[in-house]
C-alpha cells in the first residue's frame, strides 16, 4: 500500500480523483483515511470534500473488505423472483448490512443493481463464485460451504 | 433594466442576467427559501422557492433561473402555496419536533416558514431521520437529526473558505453532512469560525453550550469563582437590554456577576492592553530586523487556519499568547481562582480554551468559556435582568482599562491600539481615530503612519476568504505588521452573539464602544495604570517573548 | 498479421472488401469451429465451466477451433456455443452447461443431432448441407419477429477483433463520412433521419448535434452515456460487451459530426467485460489509424477515452453525468444552461444514449429516407427492449419503434400464455404500468407520453398473477429513494414517504390501532399528492418521473390497492407481511417437522411440546403451514 502511494505522481488534478480512488479501491478492497489525506494534500482539495465525492458512489467502501465478500443482486428480475427476501435473509446470516462489513471481519456484503444475468436470478455470489436461481432456503449452506473451502 | 416581464400580472422590469427571486426581492415581494443564500451560488436543492409560469403552469425555481424576456409569473397562485406547503410538510414529518428544547426556538426558519404557510396540522406520518449528533467540537454541535439538508453550511465552507471540512456525503435517504471519516469536527480540518452556525436555517448546527454544568458549579460554595468578559459581550449586552453606555453596562454586569456567586468579576479589555503592549515591544523589536510582515491576531479560527491550511505563514504568526490565555496566565498569579470562566462574542474561544487545555497540561486554564448569548441566558435563569439595581465595577487589576483594550474587539482594535501605543511609545501625541475614519464595511483596510520619521504601512484583514484573497499582497507589501481576523467585523459579530448579526447591529454595537474611547483619555495600552504598575513591580518591560 | 492500418486501409477504400472473409459463419470449414458467446450473462450462467469442458474435450488431440463470439442477446439461452463440423451449417445450442458438453459433442461431431431441448437453430449457407428438421435461425418465431437493424450481426461479429467487424462492413461507415461529408451534413442526415435520442429524453439526435456544433466554439466533448443502471435493462452492456466497435464507429461519427476532438464513453465500472472489451476495441482502433490524430490524413482529431462511473443512477443524467467525470459528486444542476452550450469542463458538451449511437453507423450507411421506413408516427427507427420478468424469453430483442406490448410479449412468450400477463412495467424507475387492455398500446414516443409513463432506455418488465402491483412499485420507489441524488426535497423526502405509506399498506403494523387504519386509509391521497408535488417540483428526471409507476398503478390497479389496504390481503400472495403465522398450541402435537423444514429457523421447541415461531426471524414462506399435519399452524 505504501508503495503504490508513493507511486502517486506529485500533482493530482480534480478530475482524475476518482479514477486514483478506483485504483486504490481495485488494489485494496476499500479507501483508507491515509489515502484520502494523501489524495487532498496532492490536490489541494480539502479531504472533507474527497470523502464526500467518494460517499457518494456506490463502489467505494471505508471498511476493508471481509474474508467472503458476498454481492447479491437486486436488479428487478431477481426481485420478482424473490430478490428481496434474498437480500434480507442474506443480511441475517451474515450479520452485515451493505457496503459494511461483519464485526469479525469474515463477511463484507456489497448490493448490486444488476448483475447482468437477468435469466439465472437471484444470483448471489461469494468471493467471485456464482450462484443461480438462489432460494431462500439455500443461502445458509452456500455461505458455509464456502467457508469450509477456506 | 433591460427585460420587461410579469409578475402577478403586472409589467415589472428585470437586469439581464438576474434571476427572478432577485428580481422579485427587489420588486418587494417575498418568496420563501430556504437553500439560497445570497453570497452562495444557488443549487436549486429546496425548491421552496418555486413560483408558476402562467403560460405553461410549470413550476420554477425562481432562485436559479434568470428572468427572461416576456416571462408571466404566478408568485403565490393556489397551485404555488400549495407545493411549498407540502415541501415543508415533508421536511417536518421526519423532523424531530421538539422544538420545546431546542435552543434555536424562534429563530429557526422552518418554524418560520410552517408558521408562514400556516401549517397547523400534522399530515404525512413516518420515520424520524436517524442522526447523529457530532459533539467533538468544544465549540459546535451538529445534531443531523434536525438538518434539513440546504446545503449551506456545506457551501459557505467550501464557497467562502474552501476549507470543506463538512460535505454532504451519501446519496439518496443516506445523505448527510459529515466530516471526513466522520470522525467529527474536532479531528476535521475545521477552524472553528463558526459560519456554518449563522448560516444553519435549523437548529442542526448550534454553539456548545456549557451553561448547565457552570450552574451546578456556582452553587458550589467551597470553590473560588472568577469571570473575565470580553467588551463585544458588553457592548452586546447594552445594545441587547437598551443600556446606551458602555460603562454603564459593564457595571451592572460586574455587580450581577458578583451577585450570583462569582466573587471576582474583570474584563477581557485588561488583558488586551496586556495583548497590545506586548504586540508593541515584539513590533519595535522587529523594526531594527529586515522587513517581513508580523503577522498579529487574537484570533483562534485564523490561528487554526493557518496550522491546516497554510502552514507556510506560520512562520510570520506573532507568538504573543491572545488575551483569553494571558488573562488565565496572570490571574494565576495575581490571585489564585478556582474556576475561572470566560465570556465572549466567539464559538472558537471555546476551542482555543479546550485546545490549550489538551496541549499545555498542567498550564492555568480557563475552566468554562460563555458565548454572550450563554451570558444572557445564564443572567435570565438566574432570576438577573439588566438593567441591574446597582453597579459595580470590574475587580483589581481590571478595576482601570485603557479604551484601546475595549476598542480591541472592534474592527481595526489591534491596529489602532498598536499604533497608538507605538506613538505613546516614541513620545509622539497621540493621533485618534485615524483608522476609525476608515469605512467598517471594507473587509481589507491599509493605513500609513509616521514614527521617528520613518513611514510604516500596516494592514488589516477580515474573512478568511479575504485572507486568502490578500494572501500575495500582504507577504509581499512590506508591511510592519497585519491584523487577521476571521470575522468580517471583527468579534463584533461573532456567532455566539445574543442577537442575531446583522449589519445594522453591528454598527450599533461598534458605536458604544466608540463613544466610549471617544471620552476616554486613557486611550492607549500604556497609558492604564495597571500595566504600567505590573510591568514596574515585576521589574520587567515583557511577559512574553516572540521567539 | 499484416499492419492494421494497411488492413483498414485496404478494406475501408480499397475494392478488397471480402479480404477477412475466414472470420464469417458462411465459410466451410475444413476442423471443428466451437463458437463460445462468452458476455457477463453467460459467465455467470457457466460458460467458463463450459469453455473448460471444450477445451479438455479435444484434449489437443483434435484440431479443432475455438472462437469467442457477441451474443445473440437472448439471455435465457445461456450458455449459448455454436458448432460448426466440416460441411455442415452452424448448429447454436442453448443452456449448455458444463455437464452437457461431451453429450453434444459426441453426437455433433459425428454428424447425429442430439437432444432437441439444447438446440437453439442452425445458420445454413451455400455450399454447406444443412441439418435435417432444424429452423434456420432468421426463421425461428423469436428472430423473424424481431426487427433487427443494430443487432443484425450479433451472434456473429466476434466482440474482440476489429478484423471481424471489418468483415461486417464495419467501419465503412466511418471512413465514407469522414473523407465524403461536413459536419453539418452529418447532422442534416442525421436530423433528417428524425433519429430520437434512446436514452429516455426522446430529444432530436441532430438537432443535438446542430446546436454544439454551432456553438462555434474550438473545444467541444461528445460523451457516449453507457451509464445504463436502471434494474431491468441491459441493452447497453449488451451492445458495448458484444459489439464494442459499433459503438466506437457511431462516437466516431458524433465526434466528427459536433466537431468535438474529445470524445468519452461514461460506462459503469461494475461492467468489467464490457470495459475490457472497450479497451481492446480503441486499442485496436488506434492501431487501424481510425481514431486519434489526423485520422485518413483528414486533419481530423478524435481522442476517445473511457470513464469508469463508479456507480450510482443519476449520474445518468447527463447534468450528473459531467459532475462526475468533472470529480464532483454526481448531482444533477439545474439546466439551463444545457450541455450542448455548457457542458464538460464548461465546454459545448454532446451526450448520447448508447443505442442512439449505435443507429448512428446505420443511418450513415443507410441514409436517413431508409432510416424511416420503419417506426410509427413520428418515431422512427427500431427499438431495443430488455425484456425480463415472467416470459419465456429472457434478453435482449429488437422491434420496430413504436410496436405494441402485444408485438413484443408475441416475440417472447412462446406458447399462448399470454393470458396470464396481468401487466408489463416498461421504463424501468421512471415508467410505469400497462395492464392487460392496454396491450395494443404503441411504443412510440408520442403514445408513451400521451399515456404519461416513459420509455426509458427500453426495460420491459413482464409480471403475472403472481406479482403483486404494490411490490413492484414498493421495489422501484425503494430503488428511487436509495437513488436520488439526495439534493433536492420532493425527490428525497417524498420517495422516502411514498416508500412508507406503500409499506404501511402493504406490512402488517407493528400495533395495529385506529391510527395506523385511518393513516392506511389516508394513504391513498396521500401518494397522489406527493406524486404530484415530486413531478411537479423536482430538480431533475429521476424525482420528476418516480411517480409515474405509483400513479399508473393507481389509475389501473386501484383494486389490488383496495384489496391491500381494506381486506389486508395480497391476491399475489407477496407481500408476506401482510401475514403472520402461529402455532395452535392445542393442535402441535410437538412433531417438529415445522422446525425442520424452516428455512429461516424461526420454529423453536421440544419434541413432544408446542413449538413456537418466533416473529422476527420468520420470512412468512409459509413452508411450516404445509408440512403440517396436525393444522397447528394458523395464518392471521
Ligand atoms: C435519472 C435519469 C437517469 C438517466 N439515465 C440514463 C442512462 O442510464 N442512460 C442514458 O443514456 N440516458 C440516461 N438519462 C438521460 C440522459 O440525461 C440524457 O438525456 C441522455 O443520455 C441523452 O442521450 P440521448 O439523447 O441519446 O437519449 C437519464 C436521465 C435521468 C433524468
Ligand atoms: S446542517 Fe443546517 S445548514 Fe447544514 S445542510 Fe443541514 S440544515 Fe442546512
Ligand atoms: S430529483 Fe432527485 S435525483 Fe434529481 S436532483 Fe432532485 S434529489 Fe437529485
Ligand atoms: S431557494 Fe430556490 S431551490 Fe431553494
Amino acid at each position: 500500500m505504501e508503495k503504490f502511494m508513493e507511486s502517486l505522481p506529485e500533482k493530482i488534478k480534480k478530475n482524475e480523483i476518482l479514477s486514483y480512488l478506483q485504483e486504490f479501491q481495485d488494489r485494496f478492497g476499500y479507501i483508507e483515511l491515509s489515502f484520502i489525506e494523501l489524495l487532498s494534500k496532492k490536490s489541494e482539495i480539502p479531504s472533507g470534500k474527497i470523502y464526500g465525492i467518494a460517499s457518494f458512489y456506490n463502489q467505494f467502501r471505508f471498511k476493508p473488505k471481509g474474508k467472503f465478500h458476498v454481492q447479491v443482486c437486486e436488479g428487478s428480475s431477481c426481485h420478482v423472483n424473490s430478490g428481496l427476501i434474498i437480500i434480507e435473509e442474506l443480511k441475517k446470516i451474515i450479520k452485515t448490512d451493505e457496503k459494511e462489513t461483519s464485526s469479525d471481519s469474515k463477511y463484507s456484503l456489497e448490493i448490486i443493481p444488476c448483475m447482468g444475468a437477468c435469466s439465472q436470478g437471484p444470483v448471489v455470489s461469494v468471493n467471485g463464485k456464482f450462484f443461480t436461481k438462489v432460494k431462500p432456503s439455500e443461502l445458509k449452506q452456500i455461505i458455509s460451504q464456502q467457508d469450509e473451502i477456506a | 433594466m433591460a427585460i420587461e416581464f410579469y409578475v402577478n400580472n403586472t409589467l415589472q422590469k428585470a437586469e439581464k442576467g438576474e434571476t427572478i427571486l432577485s428580481a422579485l426581492n427587489r420588486i418587494g415581494i417575498s418568496i420563501p427559501t430556504l437553500c439560497n443564500m445570497a453570497e452562495l451560488s444557488p443549487t436549486g436543492a429546496c425548491r421552496l422557492c418555486v413560483v408558476e409560469n402562467a403560460d405553461n403552469g410549470n413550476l420554477i425555481t425562481s432562485c436559479s433561473t434568470p428572468v427572461s424576456a416576456n416571462l408571466r409569473i404566478l408568485t403565490h397562485s393556489p397551485e404555488v402555496i400549495a407545493a411549498r406547503k407540502t415541501i415543508v410538510e415533508l421536511l417536518l414529518t421526519n423532523h424531530p419536533e421538539n422544538c420545546l428544547y431546542c435552543d434555536k426556538s424562534g429563530d429557526c426558519e422552518l418554524q418560520k416558514l410552517a408558521e408562514e404557510l400556516n401549517i397547523r396540522e400534522k399530515l404525512f406520518y413516518g420515520n424520524k431521520i436517524f442522526g447523529k449528533t457530532d459533539r467533538s467540537s468544544p465549540g459546535i454541535v451538529r445534531d443531523m437529526s434536525k438538518c434539513i439538508l440546504c446545503g449551506r453550511c456545506v457551501r459557505i465552507c467550501e464557497e467562502i473558505l474552501d476549507i470543506s471540512a463538512i460535505d454532504l456525503i451519501n446519496r439518496g435517504k443516506n445523505t448527510s453532512i459529515e466530516t471526513v471519516f466522520q470522525k467529527g469536527l474536532y479531528y476535521s480540518d475545521c477552524i472553528h469560525c463558526g459560519l456554518c452556525v449563522t448560516a444553519c436555517p435549523t437548529g442542526a448546527i448550534l454553539p456548545k453550550s456549557n451553561l448547565n454544568q457552570l450552574i451546578e458549579k456556582l452553587g458550589d460554595t467551597k470553590i473560588s469563582k472568577s469571570i473575565v468578559v470580553s467588551s463585544a459581550s458588553i457592548a452586546d449586552m447594552a445594545s441587547k437590554y437598551g443600556i446606551r453606555k458602555y460603562e454603564e453596562a459593564r457595571n451592572y454586569i460586574m455587580a450581577a456577576l458578583h451577585d450570583i456567586g462569582f466573587e471576582k468579576a474583570y474584563t477581557m479589555s485588561l488583558f488586551s492592553d496586556f495583548f497590545i503592549s506586548e504586540a508593541a515591544t515584539a513590533i519595535l523589536e522587529k523594526i531594527t530586523k529586515p522587513p517581513k510582515p508580523l503577522i498579529i491576531t487574537d484570533c483562534p479560527a485564523v490561528k487554526k487556519y493557518i496550522q491546516t491550511k497554510d502552514p507556510e505563514l506560520s512562520q510570520f504568526v506573532c507568538k504573543i499568547p491572545p488575551s483569553q490565555q494571558i488573562a488565565a496566565k496572570l490571574l494565576s498569579i495575581e490571585q489564585k481562582t478556582d474556576l475561572l470562566v470566560s465570556v465572549s462574542p466567539c464559538i472558537a474561544h471555546k476551542y482555543e480554551a479546550v485546545q490549550t487545555q489538551n496541549t499545555n497540561k498542567g498550564v492555568p486554564e480557563i475552566d468554562f468559556v460563555l458565548t454572550s448569548g450563554e451570558l444572557s441566558k445564564l443572567l435570565k435563569t438566574l432570576g438577573v435582568s439588566l438593567p441591574y439595581t446597582k453597579k459595580e465595577t470590574p475587580d483589581k487589576p481590571a478595576n482601570s482599562d485603557s479604551s484601546a483594550g475595549v476598542f480591541f474587539e472592534t474592527k481595526h482594535g489591534i491596529t489602532e491600539g498598536i499604533v497608538r501605543e507605538l506613538s505613546l511609545r516614541s513620545g509622539l501625541s497621540i493621533q485618534l481615530n485615524r483608522i476609525l475614519e476608515i469605512k467598517p464595511e471594507k473587509d481589507f483596510a491599509e493605513y500609513e503612519f509616521d514614527l521617528n520619521g520613518s513611514k510604516y504601512r500596516v494592514a488589516a484583514v477580515y474573512g478568511i476568504e479575504n485572507f486568502k484573497k490578500y494572501r500575495t499582497q500582504i507577504l509581499k507589501d512590506n508591511y510592519l505588521f497585519v491584523e487577521v481576523r476571521s470575522c468580517r467585523y471583527a468579534c463584533l459579530d461573532g456567532c455566539g452573539q445574543s442577537q442575531s448579526v446583522d449589519i445594522e447591529n453591528t454598527k450599533r454595537l461598534r458605536k458604544i464602544i466608540v463613544e466610549y474611547d471617544e471620552k476616554n483619555s486613557n486611550n492607549s495600552a500604556g497609558k492604564n495604570p495597571n500595566i504600567k504598575g505590573f510591568y514596574r513591580s515585576n521589574n520587567i518591560d515583557r511577559i512574553f517573548n516572540n521567539d | 498479421m499484416k499492419n492494421l492500418k494497411d488492413i483498414a486501409y485496404k478494406t475501408l477504400f480499397g475494392k478488397d472488401q471480402k479480404a477477412f472473409k475466414e472470420f464469417r459463419y458462411e465459410r466451410s470449414v475444413d476442423i471443428p469451429h466451437i463458437f463460445v458467446e462468452r458476455n457477463t450473462g453467460s459467465i455467470i450462467a457457466g460458460i467458463e465451466d463450459t469453455i473448460d469442458y471444450i477445451k479438455r474435450y479435444f484434449n489437443d488431440e483434435t484440431d479443432y477451433v475455438l472462437i469467442e463470439n457477441s451474443s445473440l442477446g437472448i439471455s435465457s439461452f445461456d450458455p449459448v456455443i455454436g458448432v460448426q463440423v466440416p460441411g455442415r451449417a452452424l448448429i447454436l445450442f442453448k443452456n449448455v452447461k458444463y455437464n452437457y458438453v461431451s453429450t453434444i459433442l459426441d453426437s455433433i461431431l459425428n454428424h447425429i443431432l442430439p437432444d432437441n431441448d439444447f438446440i437453439i437453430a442452425q445458420v445454413a449457407n451455400e455450399g454447406l448441407s444443412a441439418w435435417p428438421d432444424i429452423t434456420e435461425l432468421s426463421e425461428l418465431g423469436l428472430f423473424a419477429k424481431q426487427n433487427r437493424r443494430v443487432l443484425k450481426n450479433f451472434g456473429f461479429v466476434q466482440p474482440e477483433s476489429i478484423e471481424s467487424y471489418f468483415n461486417f462492413g464495419g467501419y465503412s461507415a466511418f471512413a465514407q463520412t469522414i473523407t465524403q461529408k461536413t459536419p453539418i451534413e452529418v447532422c442534416n442526415i442525421v436530423e433528417e433521419s428524425h433519429l430520437r435520442g434512446r436514452g429516455g429524453g426522446a430529444y432530436r439526435t441532430g438537432k443535438k448535434w446542430r446546436d454544439a456544433l454551432n456553438t462555434g466554439k474550438s473545444l467541444k466533448y461528445f460523451i457516449c452515456n453507457a451509464d445504463e443502471s436502471d434494474p431491468g435493462s441491459f441493452s447497453g452492456r449488451l451492445l458495448a460487451e458484444n459489439n464494442p466497435h459499433l459503438v466506437v464507429e457511431g462516437i466516431l461519427i458524433g465526434a466528427y459530426a459536433v466537431g468535438a476532438r474529445k470524445a468519452v464513453i461514461y460506462i459503469r465500472n461494475t461492467y468489467s467485460l464490457a470495459i475490457e472489451r472497450l479497451q481492446k476495441a480503441l486499442e485496436q482502433v488506434e492501431k487501424a489509424g481510425l481514431c486519434g490524430e489526423d485520422i485518413f490524413g483528414s486533419g481530423i482529431d478524435i481522442d476517445i477515452e473511457i470513464f469508469k462511473g463508479p456507480g450510482a443512477y443519476v449520474c445518468g443524467e447527463e447534468t450528473a453525468l459531467i459532475a462526475s467525470i468533472e470529480g464532483e459528486r454526481g448531482a444533477p444542476k439545474p439546466k439551463p444552461p444545457y450541455p450542448t452550450q455548457e457542458g464538460l469542463f464548461g465546454f459545448p458538451t454532446v451526450v448520447n444514449n448508447i443505442e442512439t449511437i449505435c443507429n448512428v453507423p446505420w443511418i450513415m450507411q443507410n441514409g436517413a429516407e431508409k432510416f424511416m421506413e420503419t417506426g410509427f408516427k413520428n418515431s422512427f427507427g427500431t427499438k431495443l427492449f430488455s425484456v425480463s420478468g415472467k416470459t419465456d424469453v429472457i434478453g435482449v430483442i429488437e422491434t420496430v419503434m413504436g410496436a405494441s406490448v402485444n408485438d413484443i410479449l408475441d416475440v417472447c412468450i412462446l406458447d399462448g400464455r399470454k393470458s396470464e400477463i396481468k401487466a408489463v412495467h416498461i421504463g424501468g424507475p421512471s415508467g410505469g404500468f400497462i395492464d392487460a387492455p392496454n396491450f395494443g398500446l404503441n411504443l412510440d414516443y408520442e403514445t408513451i407520453n400521451s399515456s404519461k409513463l416513459w420509455l426509458g432506455s427500453g426495460s420491459f418488465l413482464v409480471l403475472d398473477e403472481s406479482n403483486c402491483i404494490i411490490d413492484i412499485s414498493k421495489y422501484f420507489i425503494r430503488f428511487i429513494n436509495n437513488e436520488s441524488c439526495g439534493k433536492c426535497i420532493p425527490c428525497r423526502e417524498g420517495s422516502q414517504r411514498l416508500l412508507e405509506i406503500l409499506e404501511r399498506i402493504s406490512e402488517k403494523p407493528q400495533d395495529n390501532n385506529k391510527h395506523e387504519s385511518l393513516l392506511r386509509f389516508k394513504g391513498v391521497t396521500q401518494l397522489e399528492q406527493i406524486s404530484k408535488l415530486m413531478q411537479k417540483t423536482s430538480l431533475c428526471g429521476l424525482g420528476q418521473n418516480a411517480p409515474n409507476t405509483i400513479l399508473s398503478g393507481l389509475a389501473k390497479f386501484r383494486q389490488e390497492y383496495e384489496e391491500h389496504i381494506y381486506e389486508r390481503k395480497c391476491v399475489a400472495n407477496v407481500c408476506r407481511n401482510l401475514k403472520e403465522y402461529f402455532v395452535i398450541i392445542d393442535n402441535c402435537v410437538g412433531c417438529g417437522i415445522c422446525a425442520k423444514k424452516c428455512p429461516a429457523d424461526a420454529i423453536i421447541g421440544s419434541d413432544h411440546h408446542a413449538h413456537f415461531i418466533v416473529q422476527d426471524r420468520c420470512i412468512k414462506c409459509g413452508v411450516c403451514e404445509s408440512v403440517c399435519k396436525f393444522n397447528a399452524i394458523m395464518v392471521k
